[in-house]
C-alpha cells in the first residue's frame, strides 16, 4: 500500500470538503447582506409613501373622510400631494390576501396595493410585497374603536420577508430575511385642534 | 527529501487558506452586523417619531413644563416593549427618554422644543435615536 498516495487522497478529499463548505458560507453570507439591503430599502420606500398618505388623511377634504377601514384596508379621502395637479381625492391602502406574490418562492408574500395619485396628473395602482400588513384604530381616549366617526389615531404594521430563502435548516425549511415596522400616526385633520 | 518538501507546500497552502477563510468569515459579518444595525436603528427612529406624534397634539401648557405634576415626561425614562407580527411572536425592549423645554413665547403663541430619545440594546454598542420637535401652543 502507498502510505504517500493515501495520505495524497485524504488532504486533497479534507481540502474538497473544507472549499466546499468555505463556497456555501459564502452563498449564503452573500444572499443574506443582499436581502437585508433590499428589505431595508423598499421599507424606507413604503414608509416614505405610507406616512405621507396617512399624514394627510382628510386633508382639504369634507368631514367624516375615512370612507372604509379594516385591518387590511383604509379607504380615505384628503389631498395627498401639494403640487400635483388633483384636490381631493381617494387613497386606498389594501392589502390583498386573494392576490400572492407568484415571482417568488417566499408563500408568505401577498400584494400591498396603493390606489391614489402615482404622479402629477395620474392616478394608478402600486402593488408592494409584504407579508404582513394590519392597521388597528383608536379612539381619542386610546381605546380601539369600531366606529368610523370615531377614529382619531392609526397603528400601522408592515412585515417584510425576502422573495428568496437566504439560507435552509437542517430540515430544509427555507429561510427569509424579515423586517418589521410599526408606525403610529395621528392625521391632523381628524384630530382637531382649533 | 523531496517528500517533505512537498509536505511544507501542502501545509503552507492550507495555512494560506485558512487565513483566507478567516478573513473572509470576519469581512462578512461585519457586513452583515452594519446591516442588522441599520435595521435596529430605523426602527428606534420609528419609535421615537411615535412618540412625537403624541406630542404634536398637546394643547396644554403645563405638559411641557419640567415643574408641572402633569408634565408629559414625567415617567421617562420607561422601557417599553414593541411587538411585532401577527401572533406578537416578535418583540424589542426600547428604552424612551424625553425631555421639553421652552423656547420663547410672542404675544400669541409660546414655544417649546422637544426631545425624544428611543435606545435599543438588542445590539452591541446600543443604538439610540434622538428626534427632536418644536411645539408652539396658542396661548
Amino acid at each position: 500500500m502507498n502510505v504517500g498516495l493515501l495520505t495524497s487522497f485524504l488532504v486533497a478529499g479534507l481540502m474538497t470538503l473544507s472549499i466546499y463548505s468555505f463556497n456555501r458560507s459564502v452563498n449564503e453570507n452573500t444572499r443574506e447582506a443582499i436581502s437585508g439591503s433590499n428589505n431595508l430599502e423598499r421599507l424606507s420606500e413604503v414608509a416614505e409613501l405610507l406616512s405621507n398618505d396617512f399624514n394627510k388623511i382628510g386633508f382639504r377634504a369634507p368631514v367624516n373622510p375615512i370612507n372604509t377601514f379594516s385591518a387590511e384596508e383604509l379607504r380615505f379621502v384628503g389631498d395627498v400631494y401639494n403640487n400635483d395637479n388633483f384636490d381631493t381625492t381617494s387613497v386606498r391602502w389594501f392589502w390583498d390576501l386573494n392576490d400572492p406574490v407568484t415571482a417568488t418562492s417566499n408563500p408568505n408574500d401577498f400584494y400591498l396595493k396603493r390606489t391614489g395619485p402615482v404622479s402629477e396628473s395620474t392616478l394608478g395602482e402600486i402593488k408592494i410585497p409584504v407579508t404582513y400588513f394590519h392597521i388597528k384604530y383608536y379612539a381619542g381616549d386610546g381605546s380601539i374603536t369600531t366606529e368610523r366617526r370615531n377614529i382619531r389615531k392609526l397603528e400601522v404594521e408592515l412585515v417584510f420577508e425576502s422573495g428568496e430563502p437566504y439560507r435552509y435548516k437542517a430540515d430544509d425549511t427555507p429561510v427569509f430575511y424579515r423586517t418589521v415596522w410599526k408606525r403610529i400616526f395621528l392625521p391632523s385633520n381628524i384630530n382637531l385642534l382649533f | 527529501m523531496n517528500d517533505y518538501s512537498e509536505l511544507f507546500y501542502t501545509i503552507g497552502a492550507m495555512l494560506v487558506f485558512a487565513l483566507f477563510t478567516v478573513s473572509s468569515g470576519r469581512s462578512f459579518r461585519a457586513t452583515t452586523d452594519q446591516i442588522i444595525r441599520s435595521d435596529v436603528e430605523f426602527r428606534t427612529i420609528t419609535n421615537a417619531q411615535n412618540e412625537i406624534e403624541h406630542i404634536r397634539l398637546i394643547t396644554d401648557d403645563t405638559e411641557l413644563d419640567s415643574t408641572s405634576s402633569n408634565y408629559y415626561f414625567r415617567t421617562f425614562p420607561h422601557v417599553k416593549t414593541v411587538e411585532y407580527g401577527r401572533n406578537h411572536e416578535f418583540s424589542e425592549d426600547i428604552i424612551l427618554k424625553g425631555h421639553s423645554y421652552f423656547l420663547d413665547e410672542t404675544p400669541l403663541v409660546r414655544r417649546y422644543k422637544v426631545s425624544v430619545t428611543a435606545e435599543s440594546k438588542a445590539v452591541v454598542p446600543k443604538i439610540q435615536s434622538t428626534v427632536e420637535f418644536i411645539k408652539t401652543i396658542r396661548k
